[in-house]
């Protein structure tokens, strides 16, 4: 994966934090692969590990100050000493084996139980309530929150489908020209394919036809009849170029012309299989 | 690495990574300067850079260089005394494990 596509999908992944907070995460990641050079590409990639990784890391980071500001009883500006970072990113024990707990958890009533190893310490109450208010959101060390998209996926599934019969006259156009177009291009090539096979059939005979004019009949004859099968034969493999290239670059421009006006339509869909 | 980097050790050492540049430093550069010093992976410090930002704690200013606006990060004042409160803190931690360690009696 080259940096443009990391950082293609690393905007579709950011698709839900603020516009500010986007342009920031995108911009910085920009600047960093500009200022590594491109010697240094591969291996920032490398240890970057994915897009989804580095959105996860920016979201875990939104959600913690989101916790922060909802819980008021945070009342220093400590924040993540449950946590520490590693050389593999941000990592917090506590949370990793259950997170279903966790979410359980993440209801400020829940936290004063849960609070244990900060008791001691008056100062250190602050934090682990708002690692508490902030606890939903850790699990991103499994990508995505799983039931939270359960919660979802019933009134997503319903709209889409209401959305999808209301819209159905357009994209059923769509869909059609769509098919159209391939069926319409499929059918040019086996044309041009049909022409070029026909033009060497043609050159065949004509050659044929001028080598035994120079047996029976007068060498002018023969040369006419050599010199239109070779024009003939030359029409013939400019078909053959023209078909080759249609099948090597035509059929690849348009599947990608068709991708292209599929992400038009249904923007960031691909990422959630 | 064995030991951890805990939230605020980070940032002290973010702090003070970016405060032995006068005129300022970028993220690139940043990260590459901690890294002399401890292992973090690439995508660590955005979130940290971020919040010492939202704290005060630093400030941003944008430079052209080579045909393109490069973000610079600087310490403000707070940061500063962010900082020394740190090196403090540190040097009192450290110092105890260290003799802790060594086999020493703890003052």
């Amino acid at each position: 994966m080259r940096k443009d596509e990391f950082m293609r999908q690393l905007e579709t992944l950011l698709a839900d934090i603020s516009e500010e907070e986007r342009r920031e995460a995108l911009s910085y990641y920009w600047s960093y692969f500009e200022d590594a050079g491109e010697e240094n590409e591969e291996r920032i990639l490398r240890e970057l590990e994915s897009p989804d990784k580095v959105a996860a890391t920016i979201k875990a980071d939104l959600r913690m100050e989101q916790g922060k500001e909802d819980g008021a009883y945070a009342d220093n500006g400590a924040y993540a000493e449950g946590g520490s970072y590693t050389e593999h990113g941000y990592e917090d024990s506590r949370f990793q084996d259950s997170r279903q707990e966790m979410e359980v958890n993440a209801s400020p009533a829940g936290n004063r139980e849960w609070n244990q190893e900060g008791r001691g310490a008056a100062g250190n109450q602050g934090w682990n309530q708002e690692r508490g208010g902030a606890a939903g959101s850790q699990g991103w060390n499994r990508e995505r929150s799983r039931s939270k998209s359960d919660e979802n996926s019933t009134l997503k599934i319903i709209l889409l489908t209401v959305i999808a019969v209301l819209t159905s006259p357009i994209w059923m156009s769509v869909l059609g020209s769509i098919i159209g177009l391939i069926v319409g291009a499929i059918g040019l090539v086996i044309g041009f394919i049909g022409v070029a096979v026909g033009l060497y059939v043609t050159g065949g005979v004509l050659f044929g036809i001028g080598i035994g004019q120079f047996v029976v009949g007068s060498i002018g004859a023969g040369f006419g009849f050599l010199g239109a099968a070779m024009l003939v034969w030359v029409v013939a493999v400019l078909m053959t170029v023209l078909c080759v290239w249609i099948c090597g670059k035509g059929v690849p421009l348009l599947c990608n012309g068709v991708r292209c006006l599929w992400k038009k339509i249904f923007p960031g869909k691909e990422r959630t299989v | 690495m064995v030991f951890n980097t805990g939230a605020a050790l980070l940032d002290a050492i973010v702090l003070a990574v970016v405060s032995k540049e006068k005129e300022g430093t970028y993220g690139y550069k940043i990260t590459q300067d901690v890294r002399q010093a401890i292992e973090v992976s690439e995508s660590t410090l955005y979130p940290v850079l971020r919040r010492l930002l939202k704290d005060g704690c630093l400030e941003v200013y944008d430079m052209e260089c080579g045909g393109r606006n490069r973000r610079y990060y600087k310490i403000t004042d707070r940061g500063g005394a962010q900082l020394d409160l740190y090196r403090t803190e540190w040097g009192t931690y450290s110092s105890k494990i260290t003799m802790l360690f060594s086999g020493g009696e703890l003052a």
